[in-house]
């Protein structure tokens, strides 16, 4: 697996600074930051997936602009936010669209829900359960990075497993590799949002660039916080 | 460094400042297939459990996915087909069109067994022949592709990606006038259906391409005035120009399909369409650019297929691995080529013993993946 990691960090950074492609799989990038019982979240929604869902295009004439998105705000939140739940079944941690906002990835512009939960206590475990778009798009998965007390951890929802369960307490720097083994690398293959993504997180969790002369990559000695990635 | 990954995973997110800003382009909204599509949705919605319905829709779905290049139309098409999806006994049609849908994301034997599934219970079921052929094609099986689409059900069906496709390795090994009957047959076809022209002509200039014909460009202009916009003709007429040293084309080609890759991709194409007299450096960097758009809208892995010819040569030394590992799963014409690429760029023998493997076995030809190989073993 380590192996694995290896290449897909020589291919992206053998890829930095290349334009990217339009034409990928449907992924969502959710990125959860825990303190104490509160959760801020940031939502990455693509545009088009949300049009095939709400119809955001109010217009029809192929071109989604912000008018129409402001218009469907309201809509946009009720409908992510039912289909995510931080925290047990029984004791949801019930979260709060904060802003909306727009950004633009390498396969188009995604809408960016900024929004606030807040648990009953600090979990010790948090469970992720997704569902967007799962019953539109079976393909379609949700990428989740989780910060924590600086370290981070991150792993890929999908219609055949919505749930995530993250230990808090346990942030292992080599489980997250078993998650993605599970889902199958392939998918990561598909886009190179997808590897930015993750390396993000990757990268200075689990590898630091050694001391020694020359291209040499040891583990790291302790997590550190990704700087500038939340 | 996880400020430049993240740096380069998204900009900043931002809050647009005018109501009527465009922020997304959805292509192909107003043709008529969209209504069309639209339809189909409102009636599978209607009727939930409907397997007409359900099955209109996936193949809609499956169509739109071909058209736009756009693999989320795939999911839409499974989604459509969720009430069957699992089942390993599902109703003819359905295994038919997921076979379809797992082969376009190179899940290749899943789909052999969903088609060989078909072909037990209806031996002579024409599409499920074709689909099978057409997988066993892809991963450059051409001899057992060919074994059991017998002629008549090629015509039958007026299918002329397998008739097409099935004579491609004649003419190759036997000579150009063989080129000739399947351009009768399009001329024939031609008065049916004018997808089927596109389709044809498509195919025929990518076979002149391999043979270094400059009929080539004739063929992808007839397929080009032959109806609705086809992303994978473009890809290959594309191809075909950067080939010919004529990126300036390639722009005016996609200037309407490059949607938000424009920002990056577009200086790099702009300089070298606006640049007189170019640089060969500029024009090599552009031709890169524009290979990967090209390439992008072929595959349904863009990153994957494309972004390996795109390594810098800095790092050659992952790449005809990588290349090779791919040419196991997949061996469409395209993916010879790249590893070709490679293997001339890095003069890697293991990947150039892999290209010239793969042509002794197929008995394929191509005369740029010729040159290539010549130039990689001269280094």
């Amino acid at each position: 697996m380590k192996r694995a990691l290896l290449l897909i960090a020589a291919l992206a950074l053998g890829c930095l600074g290349l334009p990217t492609h339009a034409h990928k799989p449907s992924d969502s990038y959710l990125t959860l930051a825990v303190d104490g019982e509160k959760i801020a979240g940031q939502w990455d929604i693509a545009l088009r997936d949300l049009d095939f869902a709400l119809g955001l295009d109010a217009n029809q004439d192929g071109d989604i602009t912000w008018g129409e998105v402001k218009a469907k705000h309201a809509d946009i939140a009720a409908y992510a936010l039912s289909r995510l739940r931080l925290g047990p079944a029984s004791a949801p941690c019930p979260a709060q669209i904060t802003e909306q906002l727009i950004d633009n990835h390498s396969d188009g512009a995604y809408a960016v829900l900024r929004f606030a939960a807040t648990c009953a206590a600090a979990p010790k475990t948090l469970t992720v359960d997704y569902r967007l778009f799962f019953d539109l798009d079976p393909q379609h998965r949700g990428l989740i990075r989780l910060v924590y007390e600086g370290a981070t951890r991150a792993g890929i929802l999908s219609a055949g497993q919505p749930e995530q369960k993250f230990t808090l307490t346990e942030m292992s720097r080599w489980a997250q590799f078993v998650d993605y083994g599970k889902e199958g690398v392939w998918h990561i293959w598909t886009g190179f949002d997808h590897i930015l993504f993750l390396l993000s997180l990757l990268l200075p969790a689990v590898l630091v660039r050694s001391r020694v002369r020359g291209w040499h990559w040891e583990p790291a000695g302790s997590f550190g916080p990704p700087s500038g990635t939340y | 460094m996880a400020a430049l990954f993240a740096a380069g995973a998204a900009a900043a997110p931002f809050l647009p400042n005018d109501d009527a800003q465009v922020l997304e382009r959805l292509p192909g909204r107003t043709a008529p297939q969209f209504r069309e599509l639209k339809s189909l949705q409102v009636a599978a919605a209607q009727a939930p459990g409907d397997l007409t319905r359900a099955v209109a829709l996936a193949t809609a779905y499956v169509r739109a996915s071909r058209l736009e290049g756009d693999p989320r139309f795939l999911g839409y098409a499974e989604g459509a087909l969720a009430p069957w999806w699992k089942d390993p006994a599902a109703p003819t049609r359905v295994l038919v069109l997921r076979a379809t849908i797992l082969q376009s994301s190179h899940q290749f034997d899943a789909a052999i067994a969903d088609l060989n599934t078909v072909l037990h219970r209806e031996p002579r079921n024409a599409q499920a022949l074709l689909t099978r052929a057409t997988v066993l094609t892809v991963q450059g099986k051409y001899a057992r592709g060919a074994r059991r689409l017998q002629p008549d059900v090629r015509h039958r069906t007026g299918n002329l990606r397998g008739d097409l496709r099935g004579r491609d390795r004649q003419h190759d090994r036997q000579g150009r006038s063989r080129l000739r009957i399947p351009a009768a047959r399009v001329a024939q076809l031609a008065a049916h259906r004018r997808r089927r022209t596109r389709l044809g002509e498509t195919l025929l200039g990518e076979i002149a391409h391999r043979r270094g014909d400059p009929a080539a460009e004739r063929h992808f202009r007839a397929a080009l005035g032959a109806g609705d916009r086809d992303i994978y003709l473009l890809g290959a007429y594309c191809d075909w120009l950067l080939d010919h040293g004529r990126p300036a084309e390639v722009i005016a080609l996609l200037q309407n399909e490059i949607r938000v890759d424009t920002a990056a991709a577009a200086p790099r194409i702009g300089a070298a369409g606006a640049q007189a007299p170019r640089s060969r450096r500029v024009d090599r960097h552009a031709a890169g650019a524009l290979r990967r758009e090209s390439c992008a809208r072929r595959h349904r892995a863009p990153a994957r297929e494309c972004a390996i010819r795109a390594l810098p040569a800095r790092r050659p030394s992952e790449r005809p691995a990588l290349r090779g590992r791919q040419l196991g799963v997949q061996r469409e014409p395209a993916d010879l080529r790249i590893l070709a690429e490679v293997a001339a760029a890095t003069g890697d023998a293991a990947a150039l013993g892999a290209v010239k493997r793969w042509l002794a076995e197929t008995g394929f030809e191509d005369s740029a993946v010729a040159a290539l190989i010549a130039g990689g073993e001269a280094r």
